[in-house]
């Protein structure tokens, strides 16, 4: 049998990467502080990680006021999204092959 | 596009993670009893328009447009998340429409009831069950919408 063709994103493989592109995927728009409350990342680490993956051009960022206050806004492009998709299946894929193994031995 | 492949377990702890994140923005997605409330508000605004003459029914509209736009703007505002319709209709797309059709429903029967005269009280049972219809919606839809990111409760 041919082994499936397993297509990691290298974008997305880092673990923040992946839960900040999780949040975007079943929300059209996550803000900043909420990225860093589920990532649970420093603002400087979580200001690199959505800037990898803007210059990806995987997610677009912008800004609105609120309170007098500037909030950053990050959403999917649908690059973004199709890759996000890809990986997952990547991920999901490598896990059945290997439990697929383990159930032969 | 292709990097080293992990390990098994590796791909286990990346879909782990990825799960959590999912759970954490479930856990912490919430309402507060007002916004069930507001939505109730909005909800009862459709139900009314057949039965008030212009400019109310005008009025009405505006204030219905306006009050959906507010409740998005609120949402957003409070959980720094935006919820749009793919993900709003995912978990409960016949969910919505029910609530949909419920809703065209109470408006087709005020209509009726308004041409056939019948007493004021029927008109204000019209409103309050669209009221309740609104409350138990958005109470609904957000059980729904975390039970789909993977919610505890």
């Amino acid at each position: 049998m041919k082994p499936p063709k397993l297509e990691l994103d290298p974008h997305l493989h880092q673990p923040a990467r992946l839960q900040i592109a999780t949040v975007l995927a079943n929300a059209e728009k996550a803000e900043f502080a909420r990225l860093r409350e589920i990532t649970e990342v420093s603002d400087s680490v979580l200001s690199k990680h959505l800037s990898a993956l803007s210059e990806a051009g995987y997610i677009k960022l912008s800004k609105s006021p609120v309170d007098g206050r500037t909030r950053t806004w990050a959403r999917f492009t649908r690059t973004g999204r199709k890759a996000f998709a890809k990986h997952m299946q990547a991920l999901q894929t490598l896990v059945a092959v290997a439990e697929m193994a383990v159930g032969k031995k | 596009m292709s990097s080293d492949i992990p390990t098994p377990d590796e791909a286990r702890a990346a879909l782990a993670q990825s799960d959590a994140a999912r759970r954490k923005m479930a856990a912490d997605y919430t309402f507060p009893p007002t916004r069930h409330f507001f939505a109730g508000l909005l909800f009862a605004i459709p139900p009314t328009l057949p039965i008030v003459q212009e400019p109310f029914g005008l009025v009405g509209g505006i204030a219905y447009v306006l009050g959906a736009v507010l409740l998005i703007a609120w949402d957003r505002r409070r959980d720094g998340l935006s919820i749009t319709a793919p993900n709003i209709l995912k978990p409960s797309g016949a969910f919505a429409l029910a609530c949909g059709m419920a809703m065209i429903g109470l408006i087709v029967l005020q209509r009726e009831l308004f041409h056939a005269g019948v007493d004021y009280w029927l008109h204000y049972v019209v409103i309050a069950t669209a009221f309740l219809l609104g409350v138990s919606g958005s109470a609904g839809w957000l059980r729904l919408f975390r039970r789909e990111l993977g919610a505890d409760n």
